[in-house]
């Protein structure tokens, strides 16, 4: 049966006014600090720049560890039902993108195409994006067989062979969500282990159309001649050439931190706060994926989400 | 029925906003089309849902001057046309986030608002080449909206500029053809592309590469 995304539901919004909490980035983090927001009543908006919500989270096709959930919710599902509970709890969302923000004053000032948008606190949550690997070939054959999204790009790959590289959940969840199409996966991992939960390694070991490839590094990807598509990989002491149709990287991910690289203290490009979510300036909270932490999950982004809103109205009643 | 209760009124409370008329022509075919008749059903029920937006239906092989006027291709097929005809057709049912290509592309031909800068209008005013864009997306890309409505918002505006949006997955021999392996993938006039979900200005300067 078909599911339908309406994409992100636009609020006829005053951008004129102050608001109370500006969230920026409507990702599971972003989604839940505006559901928190709302319910405190705050003046709430929430601005993300693609026309869905979801995040990251939209592109996952099998959730299977947010609780209450076992192995039927899509991410974009879960995404939708977010936003609808935001909006519900009376939050405006905005599709636009942040140019630049200034934070020195009590009011701070988030520059948009739009125009410049006032708010007493900020909360930053605009998430992650997939990391590259880096090496010759990869950048020019982006979508041209090199591909970071498995839900988006799957189908093109039916009874094709491909390489996934990546050895951690995002890598191994991919992989498995891409055996509906390939009959042949590649899966390539540089260290002897994987990262990944040990369930969901176990699930992969039981699929017979991965080849594992261990201590292996991709050091090239060559798509160039007669269509002749080939990745040149270093394992077991020698270099090797692997013919394929595609290849899916999974191998982290890089924090969405630049238009706060001035303003705020960063650790590795990600944003550092204490553990109520308050970065070095007053006023301002981050959470979910950009925050500097050890684990990146659906489960930690909401939580993060829900604390950075709850800090925000705390600063809020205080200034009062 | 593919439409839920709550969705349906979702739907109703946006098309609120829209002004001119929109008519959605649809085109199918008895046979050989797995999808014309869910699509056609699928156009009905969003088409109840505004007093501004009906829908009129034709036969991919009988009505000839139909699918010639309107410059239709292949099957499924939904042409949104407004006041005027801006170019705007989606192939294959718009399912997943592919659904959200036709409710923007409605409100897009019905309103005329869009995101574009004056520059962006300027450089569409004085477009004088004919611009053919194929949009190839997929029903779980959530990137491929932002592809597609910077290629309907330039339709809107510019009579040179027709905007096809093409669902891969239906259309896997096209895509095929045009050497897709990751959407959205923007093809400009058969012969250059943009990949991924690239912003107007990237769009424009690609254009501006293909024409010359």
């Amino acid at each position: 049966m078909f599911n339908f995304s309406l994409g992100s539901n636009r609020s006829d919004v005053d951008i004129s006014q102050i608001f109370d909490v500006v969230i920026m980035g409507a990702g599971p983090s972003g989604l839940t600090a505006a559901i928190y927001a709302g319910r405190y009543r705050l003046k709430t908006l929430l601005i993300e720049k693609k026309l869905v919500c979801g995040g990251q989270l939209a592109t996952i096709a099998h959730v299977e560890n947010y609780p209450g959930f076992d192995t039927t919710v899509s991410g974009s599902h879960l995404a939708q039902e977010m936003e609808k509970q935001a909006i519900k709890n009376g939050a405006w969302i905005l599709q636009g993108h942040i140019e630049s923000v200034n934070f020195t004053g009590q009011i701070k000032e988030l520059n948009t195409p739009k125009g410049v948008i006032k708010t007493r606190a900020v909360i930053i949550s605009t998430g992650a994006q997939p990391r590259m690997l880096n090496i010759p070939g990869e950048q020019q054959h982006i979508g041209k067989g090199v591909s970071y999204c498995a839900t988006c790009d799957g189908h093109l790959f039916i009874d094709k062979t491909i390489a996934v590289i990546g050895g951690g959940n995002t890598a191994l969840e991919e992989t498995i969500t891409l055996t509906k199409y390939a009959k042949k996966i590649f899966l390539i991992h540089r260290r002897n282990e994987f990262r990944a939960d040990k369930i969901i390694q176990e699930k992969i070991r039981m699929i017979p159309e991965i080849e594992f490839m261990l201590n292996t590094t991709v050091k090239e990807i060559d798509f160039g001649k007669d269509n002749e598509r080939k990745i040149l990989v270093h394992t077991k002491g020698q270099d090797k050439t692997i013919h394929l149709d595609g290849v899916f990287i999974f191998v982290g991910i890089i924090p969405n931190s630049k238009p706060f690289l001035d303003a705020l203290n960063l650790k590795e490009g990600f944003i550092t706060s204490d553990e109520d979510m308050k970065t070095c300036i007053e006023g301002v909270f981050v959470s979910g994926d950009v925050r500097y932490k050890s684990l990146r999950q659906i489960t930690t982004a909401v939580g993060e989400g829900a604390t950075a809103a709850f800090s925000a109205n705390k600063y809020l009643t205080e200034k009062r | 029925m593919f439409l839920d209760k709550e969705v349906k009124s979702q739907i109703k409370e946006r098309f609120k906003d829209l002004k001119d008329d929109v008519t959605l022509v649809v085109f199918t075919q008895q046979s050989e089309c797995q999808h014309c008749e869910d699509n056609q059903k699928l156009v009905e029920e969003v088409s109840e849902l505004s007093d501004k937006v009906s829908v009129t239906v034709f036969d991919f092989q009988s009505d000839k001057e139909q699918v010639k006027k309107y410059g239709i291709d292949k099957v499924p097929a939904i042409a949104i046309i407004g006041k005027v005809d801006y170019g705007i057709r989606l192939y294959g049912i718009p399912t997943g986030y592919d659904f959200v290509s036709l409710l923007e592309g409605i409100r897009i031909v019905s309103t005329e608002e869009t995101q574009l800068t004056s520059e962006d209008n300027k450089y569409l005013a004085n477009l004088d080449k004919a611009t053919h864009l194929q949009v190839f997306v997929s029903p779980d890309c959530p990137h491929c909206p932002s592809a597609v409505t910077v290629a309907q918002q330039m339709a809107r505006v510019s009579s040179k500029v027709k905007a096809d949006i093409i669902d891969s997955s239906q259309f896997p021999d096209l895509a095929k053809k045009y050497n897709v392996s990751g959407v959205p993938h923007t093809v400009i006039n058969e012969t250059s592309y943009q990949q991924g979900a690239a912003p107007v200005p990237t769009i424009i300067a690609k254009i501006n590469e293909t024409l010359d």
